[in-house]
């Protein structure tokens, strides 16, 4: 019976998707596909308050060639006209808890949820949504753009809303709508939607004569004729009424009406996920969402037909719906505004700019210069002024280059290191020639996408930078670019598993369980647990599918939906053209910051350039400690000038004494170092790339070992690769090589071997792989003469290497890093220390590891001191050097060494611990407190410091337990006593502290160190202990750096705990002793057994059977038990309880 | 006067196009019926689902709120208003 409407074109112009976050199910591209199996004429995406699905939607719709337009449901702040009954803006509910429990009919009726945000329509920051449902918001307006000048203006109206209010509550004014419009005319549609409308809420309260009114209002907004009004079939009781007032409205305004189903899902079977995010959002299982569920039965996309059948009256209102679609047309493309205006001298263009500074670099970077520079460089410069990126890389350098003018260190990072005039720039400092880079892996012309170029700052001056950007460019040409947090298998289980009421606490456990990221096989790997094997298959519900099944169900139904935004860590867009224009943008959580409404793949899509601003801890630690050397010796060392061939420096990476390092301090770091003895750059930009998850899941690892120790002789897959692979000793390591083993044996040019590179690196089909495989193959005979099955095993290994490789231009410029982060630490190792405590939190290692690592190279650290602690970490002279350890696997330079570096005066430094690292008193009061020491001297005393200060009690409390005030000569229980005195609302004279007080013992002091300060730096907690242990013959870490294999036991603190998905369930403590750090390997077989142990303590006693594989020594764990405080007794027998 | 059926009383119901009903037989008695109103709920899939397309109809000289199970693709009286 729906054949008699088929020729109706109908198209659906308020359809949601998932990037509503949490109140619809659908992926633009699935409501797309949908709208074309249901022959729909148009489709317009409109999400709440959002545009974030807009770029994936328009690009689904082009390609099903389906007419799409794009449209914002807002939330109005205010109402049309006078709101005087309340009708239109719900009054504040009472806050929770105060509400009634009315009885009827002898049953006790369940309270609505109750509202939890602050009081309506004030713009605050931070509005908590939780547990309000829909009609208790303001109205909805639903704004929809046609065309392309109706999306500038759709984005620009979104953007001003946006930056009006907190993240994530755009809240319209109709007085910004009117000064948009007023902008903007005739940019926008306007629908009153049918059930959240002013008008709506008008009519369903009687108020006919104010609805009529606001229609007048916003017909005059929206210059009459554009303003409809909707029509929407949901089903629910007493719409049938609301529906004839609306048209009848409608009619008496002379308006059209627009018919719709306001579809929140593609496919009727996503109702029960629908629930499902609703209960996440209101952060209620379903069962107590009450009223907060939507409550139409049908919420998924209709087709024209079917929506008739029930409505046969409302034909007009759908033919209007294909007209309005009839005349879409957006096509999101702003490549010719995709850079920010670059100031250039007058009758220059851009290209001969960039030309001019890259010749600017050649004398400093290659002062010999040389012909096949000169080549490099031409053959890029003519690539991108091809691709027209010259302004781009202009911006790069203009930003580097004012960063170090303003004494922030930066370097560029990723595939930028390939380019030649990246590095004259001074963008990064990788030389590309030197380390034979290939410039089409960062740009060629057969990529669809533009490069990126990533630029790494000091941590704790990226804003400066970012800020620096904003103000060179004006807030409307720069936003930083968002990222969506998704759907994966932990965050999925744990959220559904809320929204179904499931016990939280097995939830957590099951959701513990899985490490595979994707969610839609939750049910897979928990099936293979015995336990919850039996539990999915339990409590069998009427619907024949037991809960914990609808839980798995869920989970894969929620795979990849958006949950909400984020901010990219450093991505950043500015352009010629106001942005808010191209890409609606929001507040970021704090406020502070413009955000994109778009991630990094829709910037990409709609051909803008995005560039990385990151922060790099390592970037601070190494300015801060040049920064004192400078200060306390007179020079800083110029680490661009370091040679690469410094003998120390290898020693140090070979014996793996790396703790602090940049790149090479990881455990599975320094268990390789030693087999693979770095003696070169070459050896540590590989080293920087294989040990990562990628190589170790693709077994590239462990050939490379064998090869570096000698173990195994160097092949080639075949005799043309020996040129490509010799670097990595035959192994495929670098994307780079890939490139260079399509070009040089299979004959692609350039760019299409990077294209090769990028198709081997993604999924692909098996007929794609197909294609690939014939292309290569042919390429190799023809190239080479390699014989046929010879370049079918070579692709088979390129493509098993394709999924983790790493770009070589990345690794040289970390492995640079590393390089002088290990001479820093060699040749000025108190103020390498100073540094990474500064750049904290960063790296692998906690403050306390790093402390005493620096303690077994003779570093003295001195502990927090009133009188002497600078507001931050800082060196000192040092009274006395302290012992180095006995460990030979300590890298100590030579005198001569050292008088080669400059570095003699260096020895004669401490380190001295901040006060801002005491827990609760922060930078700020540290600075307060040293700016009073600098200006009146000396503290005296507890009374003197409290009485100059101000310092409330919690804070004078924590300072004499972190120690800070033994300066004073009284013990800290005393002073605890007489700060509660000096410390009271009303001033009392400090008096004497009872004489039968108990002093604060070590092992107080030592727990009050770590708790406040994160290290005690005159005791490794082990050396308590160390007396009974070594009555009970537990050895020392560093004894087992020379013991032979076998049994042997070991104490020490947990640094680490590592259960790598590459390792099949082993398990990698860390754990430290007061001689050194050592390896622990718990076999996946005992861990259940042991796992109690490690959970539950800090301090631990292992014991074991030592393996050893040439100098690295593992602890492989049969035994482990907490070390207790009875257990530093003299006579304590130390045992496994 | 109106009486609530508890449970919900099975009717036999006959269909017009669109599965709209054209008279139901009532206490024996069949007659043609009207539809004032209709509408859906789809509640509770999560311990018992119930999808259920209600109707208020009219006879001779009587109002009755009947429902279409969806599930079971019955139909039932609910509430009859005389």
């Amino acid at each position: 019976m729906t054949d008699r409407f088929t020729d109706v074109p109908f198209a659906e112009l308020h359809a949601k998707s998932a990037f509503s976050f949490l109140r619809a199910t659908a992926t633009p591209e699935a409501l797309v596909a949908r709208a074309v199996e249901l022959g729909l004429h148009g489709l317009a995406l409109v999400d709440e308050g959002s545009l974030s699905g807009a770029v994936r939607f328009i690009r689904a719709a082009q390609a099903a060639q389906l007419p799409a337009l794009l449209g914002v449901e807002f939330e109005m702040a205010d109402p049309a006209v006078p709101d005087i009954d309340g009708i239109v803006l719900p009054l504040p509910r009472s806050r929770a808890g105060d509400s009634e429990v009315a009885v009827l009919d002898g049953v006790a009726q369940q309270p609505l949820p109750q509202r939890q945000r602050r009081p309506l329509n004030e713009l605050v920051p931070h509005a908590d949504r939780r547990g309000v449902a829909d009609a208790e918001l303001g109205p909805r307006l639903v704004a929809l753009a046609t065309d392309e000048r109706g999306y500038r203006s759709l984005a620009r109206l979104l953007s001003r809303s946006n930056l009006e209010a907190s993240k994530g509550v755009t809240r319209l004014r109709h007085a910004l709508l009117d000064d948009h419009l007023r902008e903007y005319p005739s940019s926008l549609i306007l629908i009153a939607p049918f059930d959240e409308s002013e008008i709506a809420r008008r009519l369903a309260a009687g108020d006919r004569a104010g609805a009529r009114a606001a229609v007048e209002r916003l017909a005059a907004l929206a210059l009459r004729g554009s303003l409809h009004l909707e029509l929407v079939d949901r089903q629910l009781r007493g719409d049938a009424w609301l529906l004839d007032e609306v048209a009848a409205l409608a009619a008496r305004c002379s308006l059209p009406l627009i018919a719709s189903a306001a579809p929140r899902s593609a496919l009727p079977s996503e109702r029960e996920l629908l629930d499902a995010l609703t209960g996440i959002r209101h952060g209620l299982p379903i069962h107590r969402l009450g009223p907060l569920r939507f409550p139409q039965a049908e919420t998924h996309l209709r087709s024209g037909p079917e929506l008739l059948a029930a409505h046969p009256a409302w034909s007009s209102a759908a033919a209007q719906t294909g007209l309005i679609a009839a005349g879409a047309d957006i096509h999101l493309d702003f490549a010719r505004v995709r850079f920010a205006g670059i100031d250039l001298p007058s009758g220059v263009s851009a290209d001969q700019e960039l030309a001019r500074q890259v010749q600017a670099g050649v004398p400093r970077r290659y002062p010999e210069g040389g012909a096949e520079l000169e080549r490099r460089i031409a053959g890029e410069l003519a690539a991108i002024e091809r691709t027209g990126l010259a302004e781009f890389f202009l911006l790069c350098a203009e930003i580097v280059r004012d960063a170090h003018a303003d004494g922030i260190a930066a370097q560029g990072r990723g595939s930028a290191g390939d380019s030649v005039i990246a590095y004259l720039l001074g963008i990064t400092r990788v030389d590309p020639i030197r380390h034979n880079l290939i410039f089409e892996r960062f740009l060629n012309e057969g990529r669809e996408s533009y490069p990126d170029v990533d630029v790494d700052f000091a941590s704790d001056r990226r804003d400066e930078v970012i800020d620096a950007v904003l103000q060179r460019f004006g807030p409307r040409h720069v936003a930083l670019v968002c990222t969506f947090i998704t759907y994966r298998s932990r965050s999925a289980a744990r959220d559904v598993g809320l929204a179904l009421g499931l016990p939280e606490a097995l939830v957590d456990e099951g959701a513990r369980k899985l490490e595979a990221h994707d969610s839609s096989v939750v049910g897979a790997q928990l099936a293979a647990d015995p336990r919850w094997g039996a539990l999915l298959r339990s409590n069998i519900s009427a619907s024949g599918e037991t809960l914990w099944e609808r839980w798995v169900r869920l989970c894969d139904e929620i795979d990849g939906l958006p949950r909400h935004r984020s901010m990219h860590p450093g991505g950043i867009v500015a352009t010629a053209e106001p942005l808010d224009e191209l890409a609606p943008v929001e507040r970021s959580s704090d406020g502070t910051r413009a955000v994109l409404q778009f991630d990094k793949h829709d910037i990409e899509a709609l051909k803008l350039v995005k560039l990385d601003l990151l922060g790099l801890g390592i970037l601070t630690a190494i300015t801060d400690a040049l920064d004192l050397i400078a200060r306390d010796v007179g020079a800083r060392p110029d680490l661009d000038a370091l040679p690469e061939e410094i003998a120390e420096v290898w020693r140090a990476v070979g014996a793996a004494d790396t703790i602090g390092v940049f790149q090479i301090e990881s455990r599975a770091q320094q268990q390789s170092l030693p087999r693979t003895k770095p003696v070169k750059m070459d050896d540590l930009v590989a080293q920087v790339a294989i040990i990562r998850p990628g190589p170790i899941q693709g077994n590239a690892v462990h050939p490379y070992l064998r090869r570096r120790a000698g173990l195994e002789s160097v092949t080639y897959p075949h005799q043309s690769l020996a040129p490509i692979l010799d670097e990595t000793l035959g192994v495929i390591l670098y994307q780079e090589q890939v490139m260079r083993i399509a070009i040089e044996v299979a004959g692609f040019t350039p760019g299409a071997s990077d294209v090769f590179r990028r198709a081997m690196g993604s999924a692909r089909s098996e007929r794609e792989m197909e294609l690939l495989r014939t292309r290569f193959v042919d390429g190799a005979i023809s190239t080479v003469g390699m014989r046929a099955a010879d370049a079918t095993e070579l692709f088979e290994r390129v493509a098993a290497f394709a999924s983790f490789g790493f770009a070589k231009s990345h690794a040289a410029a970390f492995a640079r890093t590393a390089f002088e982060s290990v001479w820093l630490r060699l040749h000025y190792p108190a103020h390498y220390l100073a540094g990474l405590i500064r750049a904290q939190p960063m790296g692998f290692y906690p403050v306390e590891a790093l402390i005493h690592d620096a303690r077994r190279h003779g570093v003295t650290v001195q502990p927090v001191c009133i009188n002497r602690s600078a507001a931050r970490t800082s060196t000192e002279p040092a009274q006395a050097r302290g012992a180095i350890s006995s460990d030979p696997f300590i890298v100590i330079p030579t005198t001569a060494e050292r008088a080669a570096a400059g570095s003699e005066h260096a020895l004669s430094y401490a380190v001295r611990l901040g006060l801002n690292l005491v827990r609760g008193v922060g930078t700020r009061t540290a600075e307060r407190i040293v700016a009073e020491r600098t200006r009146g001297g000396d503290f005296r005393s507890l009374d003197d410091l409290a009485r100059r200060t101000q310092l409330p009690l919690s804070a004078l409390e924590r300072l004499i337990r972190a120690g800070a005030l033994d300066t004073f000569g009284a013990e800290r229980r005393a002073l605890l006593w007489q700060a509660a005195e000096v410390g009271a609302e009303i001033a009392l004279p400090p008096s004497t502290a009872p004489a039968h007080l108990t002093p604060v013992d070590r092992l107080e002091a030592l727990i009050d160190a770590h708790g406040l300060v994160g290290a005690d730096p005159t005791m490794q907690p082990i050396e308590l202990w160390r007396d009974a242990l070594t009555r009970t013959g537990t050895a020392t870490v560093a004894s087992l750096r020379q013991r032979a294999a076998g049994p042997a036991r070991i104490a020490g603190l947990l640094l680490s705990r590592q259960q790598p998905p590459t390792a099949h369930g082993t398990v990698f403590l860390a754990l430290e002793d007061e001689t050194g750090i050592a390896n622990v390997t718990i076999r996946a077989r005992d861990w259940p057994r042991l796992r109690g142990a490690v959970r539950s303590a800090s301090l631990l006693l292992v014991e074991g059977e030592l393996q050893r594989t040439g100098e690295v020594a593992n602890l492989v764990a049969t035994r482990i038990a907490p070390l207790t405080r009875a257990d530093i007794k003299r006579y304590a027998r130390i045992s496994f309880r | 006067m109106t009486r609530v059926m508890r449970p919900a009383t099975a009717l036999r119901v006959h269909e017009g196009a669109a599965g709209i009903p054209e008279s139901i037989e009532l206490f024996g008695v069949v007659s043609n019926v009207q539809v004032v109103e209709r509408w859906r709920i789809s509640e509770r899939w999560w311990p018992q689902p119930i999808d259920r397309e209600y109707l208020r109809v009219t006879g001779p000289g009587w109002l009755a709120l009947i429902f279409h199970d969806l599930l079971s693709g019955g139909w039932f009286l609910e509430r009859i208003y005389d």
